[in-house]
């Protein structure tokens, strides 16, 4: 009991802290000591408070309430209406039974009556009939403000909803929509996407589900299909009969990943098709239309998460049922995606649904073992930063930790509530610019570190358990950082891969990612000369928002810039965060590192002010200002 | 036809009284029922998601709320049972725990909620929160709203995890004192 001044500490800091043995003395503790259980009821109400007032993301609660009721209205209003639908069937099926039993006794009243419950019941089958046919499927969940367009109108998407022909769904970035259809089939509807429900062709009479992806990604799961469920995208046309799968649609390029089942995927403009099975990923570009094995992750047993790039799958796993989700990673300070849909972690950290939390959490934990690998490409740190690259929570399950130029792995190993922490360091030299894969492994109380699939640590750790985890988020990067780290091909397992298989991820994944076309960059000095004018409308509509400035070179550093005075795009708005170029007065001097923005289709549906609009500059390259440090000049 | 394209009813002037009524009881209520829940124990970051659930239950049946009952008081009501009940739900490890502490954090006295105003803590944390020092207030703005635990708050300022902790502890003793200070003299006054 002496330890409990300790314990009401850790309490206090994280209420999910303390194991079994340490949550008893604590009762005992209140119990025994009811002035200590008011200090810590009073402490606890000060923490809520200041949270209350400092944390920003807690600002909206009435605006959350006020959505819950609109959806439990929305909710009850829908089966209300799917009520009354039923009621009017079943009593124009009711009146009909009882028109048969007294037929014979009033047979010309009843003719008259009969004539006219047909006529009711008819007009309610037909009107529940027409409903039916209408409705695609049912809202089960909404994250973020999603929108739909219905008969030239925005409306607010709530649970519960019905959505019909003709709709069309947007999410915003991080967002998700789930719907259900009435076979049970379930659509996930990724962040930043757009999708639209057209009307059936005539022609087929009732025709199978059609689904038509603008912008975006969606998973689909669906059972064996009567006829064909047919999505379509700018090029390519995908048709369904029962599977798991995952379409994205950016820019002129339609990826589809498939995980269970076979889908039929066409190009519309060249009319090839392939046949796409589970495990293959079909790409359709403006040039033409291919199939092939999806090159990773290498190894499938025991995945429980994979994130390879934003554009690509981005897949959860139950390893005990094989189901399968889609989520989204919601980026918070000044983290964005690259021009190849990585994370760019600076000031800045992505989020992962609680979803991805608990499925790493319960998987991990049941089967003692867990696989983390992921690809790194690391800026030259500041000297004594200390960064978090990846991370299961502040108490972290486990992590990726960068000190100075030493990066390793930090694992909870011990009994639960121990705080008995394992590490092993990831050798060599990851500062060189290159992307490099991590993974550590760890089983039986032994955990081991690779670089580039090759072996470069071990540590005994003696338990061969992962008791001592809780419930944390999946964070990737540190939002007090400035050293930028980029990351992609992030895979959990709940096993140990074998050195064979992290060898064999690492050069596949390296592979991919050095074979992409390199995007020139230039680097300049310059001086801010003109900003584009930003209403505070503007920025109020938007999170995300860029505009354009003009720059005036000073001194090329690297590469060579197209003229003396260059547009660029840079952030008005990260994030709901105003930037700091955004807000630097003309004459202001730069090191900017800066890329075509053609090259980076991530922006390419980024709400832009641009004031540059007059011929001569329709025709100039408009950069992108990957990196901007102020220069003192 | 189809049912979403039509007009939504008018409201009942019934309706939109019980509306009105709900929004201004939110509005008056929502931090100390928030604050109320945590001090229940519930972790910070489901402590919003309990509150809004009590909301919903208070609004499904509002017109069961007895009218010699504050709607703050009887929002508590709900709120320790959806307490229960969220830590009945959520995992079979330490849950009898759990549920004695909610009993014995409700039956604590907390200075903070007895004297004052309703609105008074809020008010006189702003002002104690004005008084403290710089470096306490960068300590609570790391811990808050950067979401930092004192394990990284003491990497970012080159201390130690468990210093932090008793640094955090002292500023919150602290704004508790000013704010217990400040309300017991609103009470004299």
């Amino acid at each position: 009991m002496n330890q409990i001044p300790e314990v009401v500490s850790r309490y206090l800091e994280d209420r999910e802290s303390l194991g079994d043995t340490e949550l008893a003395e604590l009762v005992a503790a209140l119990k025994n000591d009811p002035e200590l259980a008011g200090q810590v009821r009073s402490e606890l109400i000060v923490d809520e408070m200041l949270s209350q007032k400092l944390d920003g993301y807690r600002g909206d609660f009435p605006a959350q309430v006020q959505q819950r009721l609109r959806d439990f209205e929305q909710g009850e209003e829908e089966l209300n209406r799917r009520a009354d639908d039923l009621r009017t069937l079943a009593a124009g099926q009711l009146k009909e039974k009882l028109r048969t039993e007294s037929r014979k006794q009033r047979f010309r009243i009843w003719s008259a009556a009969a004539a006219v419950l047909l006529m009711v019941s008819g007009a309610a089958m037909g009107y529940y009939a027409y409903y039916q046919s209408q409705t695609v499927a049912f809202v089960e969940g909404v994250t973020g403000n999603a929108v739909v367009l219905r008969g030239g109108q925005r409306l607010d998407l709530q649970s519960a909803a019905r959505i019909a022909i003709g709709d069309q769904i947007r999410t915003p970035a991080g967002g998700a929509v789930v719907l259900r259809y009435p076979d049970g089939g379930v659509l996930q509807i990724g962040g930043g996407t757009t999708v639209g429900f057209p009307a059936l062709q005539q022609a087929t009479g009732v025709a199978g589900k059609r689904v038509r992806l603008l912008q975006g990604d969606i998973l689909a799961k669906m059972g064996p299909q009567k006829k064909p469920m047919l999505l379509t995208t700018a090029v390519a046309e995908a048709e369904v009969v029962g599977t798991r799968f995952f379409l994205s649609a950016t820019g002129g390029s339609t990826r589809l990943d498939v995980a269970r089942g076979s889908v039929k995927l066409t190009h519309i403009r060249l009319g090839q098709s392939v046949l796409v099975a589970g495990g293959q990923t079909g790409v359709a570009s403006r040039t033409g239309l291919k199939n092939q094995t999806a090159p990773w992750p290498v190894v499938r047993k025991g995945l429980v998460f994979v994130f390879q790039t934003n554009d690509r799958s981005r897949q959860l796993w139950d390893p005990s049922s094989a189901d399968l989700h889609s989520y989204n990673l919601q980026p918070r300070g000044d983290a964005h995606w690259t021009h190849d849909y990585a994370m760019h972690a600076s000031s800045g950290r992505f989020t992962a649904p609680p979803a991805v939390d608990q499925q790493i959490l319960q998987s991990c934990t049941q089967s003692g073992a867990m696989t983390l690998e992921l690809v790194v490409q690391f800026e030259k740190p500041q000297p004594h930063d200390p960064v978090r690259i990846v991370h299961m929570g502040d108490t972290a399950n486990f992590a990726v930790l960068r000190r100075g130029k030493t990066v390793y792995f930090e694992l909870q190993s011990g009994a639960a509530g121990s705080g008995k922490l394992a590490s092993c360091e990831f050798t060599g030299d990851l500062f060189d610019g290159a992307q490099h894969h991590l993974a550590a492994t760890a089983s039986n109380g032994m955990l081991t570190c690779y670089v580039d699939g090759k072996k470069v640590n071990q540590t005994n750790y003696g338990t061969s358990s992962l008791a001592a985890w809780t419930a944390q988020e999946l964070r990737f990067g540190d939002m007090r950082s400035r050293t930028a780290v980029n990351l992609e091909g992030v895979a959990v397992y709940n096993r140990q891969l074998s050195a064979a298989e992290v060898a064999a991820s690492a050069a596949t994944y390296l592979q991919i990612a050095r074979s992409r076309p390199q995007v020139p960059q230039i680097e300049v000095i310059a001086r801010l000369q003109t900003h584009s004018k930003v209403q505070d409308s503007d920025l109020a509509a938007n999170a995300n928002l860029l505009m354009v400035s003009g720059v005036e070179v000073l001194e090329p550093l690297r590469g060579k810039p197209e003229d003396n005075v260059l547009l660029v795009a840079h952030w008005a708005e990260l994030n709901g965060m105003k930037q700091a170029l955004a807000e630097s007065a003309p004459g202001q001097v730069f090191k900017l590192v800066l890329e075509s923005r053609e090259n980076n289709p991530q922006l390419l549906n980024v709400p832009t002010v641009n004031h540059f609009t007059a011929d001569s500059d329709a025709s100039r390259t408009q950069y992108y200002v990957v990196k901007a440090e102020k220069v003192l000049r | 036809m189809n049912h979403a394209e039509n007009p939504p009813e008018a409201a009942s002037s019934y309706d939109a009284a019980h509306q009105l009524d709900f929004d201004s009881i939110l509005r008056d209520t929502q931090p100390r029922v928030r604050a109320y829940i945590a001090g229940l124990g519930v972790p910070s970051h489901e402590v919003d998601d309990v509150a809004q659930d009590v909301y919903l239950e208070f609004y499904k049946n509002i017109e069961k709320t007895p009218e010699d009952v504050a709607p703050e008081r009887w929002l508590k009501g709900i709120a320790r049972n959806l307490c229960m009940n969220h830590f009945r739900k959520k995992s079979r490890r330490g849950r009898l725990h759990q549920q004695a502490l909610v009993e014995l954090l409700s039956q604590a006295e907390s200075s903070l909620e007895q004297n004052g105003a309703p609105s008074s803590a809020q008010v006189a944390l702003e002002t104690c929160y004005g008084r403290l020092p710089t470096r306490s207030r960068r300590l609570l703005t790391l811990r808050y709203t950067e979401d930092l635990s004192s394990a990284s708050i003491a990497d970012a300022i080159e201390s130690t995890s468990e210093a932090v902790r008793v640094s955090l502890h002292r500023i919150r003793n602290g704004l508790k004192n000013c704010i217990e200070e400040a309300l017991s003299r609103e009470c004299w006054q």
